[in-house]
């Protein structure tokens, strides 16, 4: 039997057909069908028995959940693996199931915190800046960042997760993930924290009357901190948050709050 | 609006979010594009351009991580940017009408998540057959359910609501308008604090602080500077940590 190999051209169609990873996403096995859809073309190449090619179809209808913009690794080493078990290598389903398992967790985490926490506020807060300044160019300037190193990222990683396959758990071992991940947490966290005193302006029009001079009460604060009330307002929202209060209770919470103040004529 | 308009409207909403399933997430549901572009099928680019930027703050913490449904911001911006263009009602009042309508429309997408499991079965019976232009249909058919999730209530808050929504906005006070600006500036907490209950750890909160201080006390930091700084910072500790492990 002649050995079975993924040619660079199924591993860019794997690479294209994996962004419909989150395809027909249902809240019972999430991304699973996305990652069946990536997967059909490498299993129909790798596979010449019918039962093979069923099994393969099973396997991958399984419950996934991992980060659009970080699963290209996966796909790329599951490529492999398959290729090997088709080659009669010693790798069975529950390795399979096994690296996307432990896989998906850590690279959502890193998805979520680096490109969702950091990368997307720096990216959309410039645009949205220049947007405001009117600047035409703002909303595709946003789209073609994004989408380059979206793009440019995933086809790399699939190609690389290919590459490097098993190989990866060993080079890129769990406490470097962890801390990888921390350190996404802390850019996170100091970006969401200027970006709040850059953004957020909270102000009072109160004011104070002492016999003859009228004093404004945000002169006042600013001499204490500026951007006092701003930090005030996030923090009173992460903590209704942290107390378990629903989003949408804590945006009426803030409807309801921000309207009395503004109608009144307080902020 | 005419008939075409809305359609063009209600189909890039549905699209936008149709590639976020089927093409990566390419981040089209963003307000920075959604605004901008149902401006220009209107007719007024500036405004969609100036909403489309506010909204963006607004809602730049809200997007679903790890799986949540905060709101739709998807539905907000398009229908919010129509009313906003159509009634004249400007920034202000788009961005009451992009807040009302997203969150209003939050339960959609999860509707669509539930319903997608049936789909998720079919597929399951067509590989038990080996048929897998069979899983294939299956997939699309759960894309076209997700994009149907977002362009019929885009339809039918354009279509029905348009007329009624700008004949109210006209007629409101002074008073109300600045409440609803103050709202504004409040849910903007809102999506910061959501970024903030997302990343917070009692280990790494200080460097909120950090961030919030360099920016508050000095200004002119921007973003940029703010990104650079952190991501020294980030470096430094991967780098410091990760030599001890190895």
């Amino acid at each position: 039997m002649a050995e079975k190999k993924l040619t660079k051209k199924d591993l860019v169609s794997l690479f294209i057909r994996s962004n419909a990873v989150q395809s027909a996403f249902s809240f019972e096995r999430q991304q699973a069908m996305g990652f069946e859809y990536a997967m059909i073309p490498v299993i129909n190449k790798l596979y010449d028995s019918e039962e093979e090619r069923i099994n393969g179809y099973k396997r991958h209808l399984n419950y996934f959940n991992s980060h659009p913009w970080t699963c290209g690794i996966i796909f790329g080493i599951v490529a492999s693996m398959e290729e090997r078990r088709a080659n009669g290598e010693d790798v069975d389903e529950a390795n399979i199931q096994a690296i996307k398992t432990g896989l998906m967790g850590p690279l959502a985490g890193i998805g979520d915190s680096f490109f969702w926490g950091a990368l997307r506020p720096i990216v959309a807060g410039i645009c949205a800046s220049l947007a405001l300044e009117g600047y035409s160019i703002a909303p595709l300037l946003f789209v073609v960042v994004m989408n380059v190193i979206h793009f440019g990222l995933h086809y790399w990683e699939v190609m690389k997760g290919y590459e490097m396959a098993e190989g990866f758990l060993d080079t890129m071992d769990n406490s470097s993930i962890n801390i990888w991940m921390e350190a996404a947490t802390i850019l996170g966290l100091f970006v969401v924290g200027g970006l709040s005193a850059t953004w957020l302006n909270v102000t009072t029009k109160l004011t104070y009357t002492v016999g003859e001079s009228t004093t404004a009460i945000q002169k006042a604060l600013d001499g204490i901190m500026p951007k006092l009330l701003s930090l005030l307002s996030v923090l009173a929202v992460y903590y209704l948050l942290r107390k378990g209060k629903k989003t949408t209770t804590v945006m009426l919470i803030l409807v309801v709050v921000g309207f009395v103040l503004g109608y009144f004529n307080i902020i | 609006m005419n008939a075409g308009q809305i359609f063009l409207i209600s189909f890039i909403t549905g699209f936008a979010y149709l590639t976020r399933r089927a093409c990566g997430d390419m981040q089209l549901e963003r307000p920075i594009v959604l605004g901008p572009l149902t401006g220009l099928i209107l007719g007024d680019f500036a405004t969609g351009l100036a909403l489309g930027g506010t909204l963006e703050l607004i809602f730049m913490g809200a997007q679903a991580i790890g799986g949540s449904v905060p709101s739709n911001t998807a539905i907000g911006s398009t229908v919010g940017t129509a009313i906003a263009i159509t009634s004249g009602t400007g920034v202000e009042g788009g961005i009451a009408v992009a807040v009302t309508v997203a969150v209003a429309c939050s339960s959609f997408e999860m509707l669509a998540k539930t319903f997608c499991s049936f789909f998720a079965h079919w597929a399951d019976g067509y590989a038990e057959k080996g048929n897998w232009k069979g899983i294939n249909l299956s997939v699309w058919m759960g894309n076209l359910l997700h994009f149907l999730a977002d362009f019929l209530p885009t339809f039918i808050a354009l279509s029905l609501g348009a007329e009624a929504l700008s004949s109210m906005m006209a007629s409101i006070n002074p008073s109300i308008l600045a409440g609803i600006k103050a709202v504004g500036t409040l849910l903007t907490a809102l999506g910061f604090g959501l970024l903030l209950n997302n990343l917070a750890t009692k280990k790494f909160m200080p460097f909120f602080f950090m961030g919030f201080a360099l920016a508050a006390y000095v200004g002119s930091f921007g973003t940029m500077g703010i990104a650079f700084i952190g991501t020294a910072i980030a470096a430094f500790y991967a780098f410091s940590k990760d030599e001890e492990v190895l």
